[in-house]
């Protein structure tokens, strides 16, 4: 649960809310229906972003593998499913927890090109899947993937 | 041409089964610790590792290192039969199918979540026979006895020696080279067969480092 929510609903504990708090309430009920909608439409279209994605990795990478390209879009699959799921729950460190568990995966690979590729190509797939609302309340949660992932290199792994 | 449809469909995405977030449980009415399989899970307080230190000491002498040695073997035994039956339910499949990369991420995990620090693997005397395990932040090397005055992490090195030989389905030993609680800045644990680690017992005894200790075992 949002953490701000949370400390929303232990206060209610002792007190009503105050007219404040009830707006900090509302706000997050109405983000929270935001989120439910992007999750859906990332569920929904999850093989119509990836296709895309993984057509322009086999042209641009023609002497990699079928393997290592699968291998890639599969942690970058669950890298935005984890995603998903933070921004669903509003939880950060929800997110952090699965990126470092993704980071030591690939880690060992050395498919840096790949995966800066991806993430290029994932941001601009879901900027045009999603509508700018959608968008604005997932895009802190792909971006910090992105950032995470695009960087992981066989000397930085943790 | 790779299809994603395929993709999705063949193969199973998993996730981070041994998340700490998600892969420990507790009911508060029963008082119980369980994993995200049901299984039931032992807390271990500090001073229960103090006392099981000091009245092993006092009951058995210098045979309680034996003692928490065989310990871990039994422990690691079974951490080994439901290290895999969870690998093989949640990932479906078996350790043996697993990517040495993936198996390892699965094991560093769960030895963290399971609160006995953090562990890697070090593959630089690999071809030379050996394992060397690294582990920092054990909680067995904090609350070791000051006066043993040598590596004293035993339990983890029974641990260790058990799921690497049930793992390689060789008969492993494991000695402990290096230890936080003499000041060193990790465990290192040493595996190998019984007859060409063993000796790394005196060497230990000696006081070498642990690269002077492994450059000799290698000779």
């Amino acid at each position: 649960m949002h953490p701000e929510m949370k400390a929303l609903i232990e206060k209610a504990q002792e007190q009503y809310l105050k007219s404040d708090d009830l707006l900090r309430f509302r706000r997050h009920v109405a983000s929270l229906a935001q989120r439910l909608q992007a999750y859906k439409v990332l569920r929904d279209r999850e093989e119509e972003i990836f296709q895309p994605i993984a057509d322009t990795l086999v042209e641009t990478f023609p002497n990699e593998s079928q393997e290592t390209l699968e291998r890639s879009l599969k942690y970058w699959l669950s890298a935005m499913r984890h995603c998903a799921a933070a921004m669903l729950a509003s939880d950060s460190d929800y997110l952090n927890a699965r990126l470092q568990w993704l980071t030591g995966l690939m880690g060992a690979r050395d498919t840096q090109e790949i995966d800066r590729k991806i993430d290029a190509l994932l941001r601009d797939r879901v900027a045009a899947t999603l509508s700018q609302k959608q968008l604005a309340v997932f895009e802190p949660y792909l971006k910090k993937a992105c950032q995470h992932l695009s960087k992981v290199g066989a000397d930085d792994r943790t | 041409m790779i299809s994603i449809a395929n993709l999705l469909e063949n193969e199973k995405i998993g996730g981070h089964y041994f998340a700490a977030d998600t892969y420990v449980r507790g009911d508060l009415e029963l008082g119980l610790l369980e994993n995200r399989r049901g299984d039931r899970l032992l807390a271990i307080p500090d001073t229960l590792i103090e006392a099981i230190y000091a009245g092993l000491e006092q009951e058995t002498g210098s045979a309680a290192r034996l003692v928490l040695f065989n310990c871990g073997k039994w422990w690691g035994k079974n951490f080994y039969v439901r290290f895999c039956e969870e690998i093989q339910d949640y990932y479906d499949k078996a350790i043996a199918q697993m990517e040495m990369v993936e198996f390892l991420q699965c094991f560093r995990e769960l030895w963290k979540t399971s609160g006995w620090g953090l562990f890697d693997l070090d593959t630089t005397y690999y071809d030379r026979g050996f394992l060397v395990v690294k582990i920092t932040n054990s909680p067995f090397a904090s609350k070791a006895p000051e006066n043993w005055k040598r590596p004293v992490c035993f339990l983890e090195a029974g641990i260790l020696a058990s799921f690497f030989s049930q793992l390689t389905g060789r008969e492993l030993f494991c000695v402990q080279t290096t230890c936080e609680s003499l000041g060193a800045d990790c465990n290192h644990f040493a595996i190998g067969l019984g007859d060409r680690v063993k000796p790394a017992e005196a060497l230990v005894a000696q006081e070498l480092s642990h690269e002077e200790i492994m450059a000799k075992l290698c000779e």
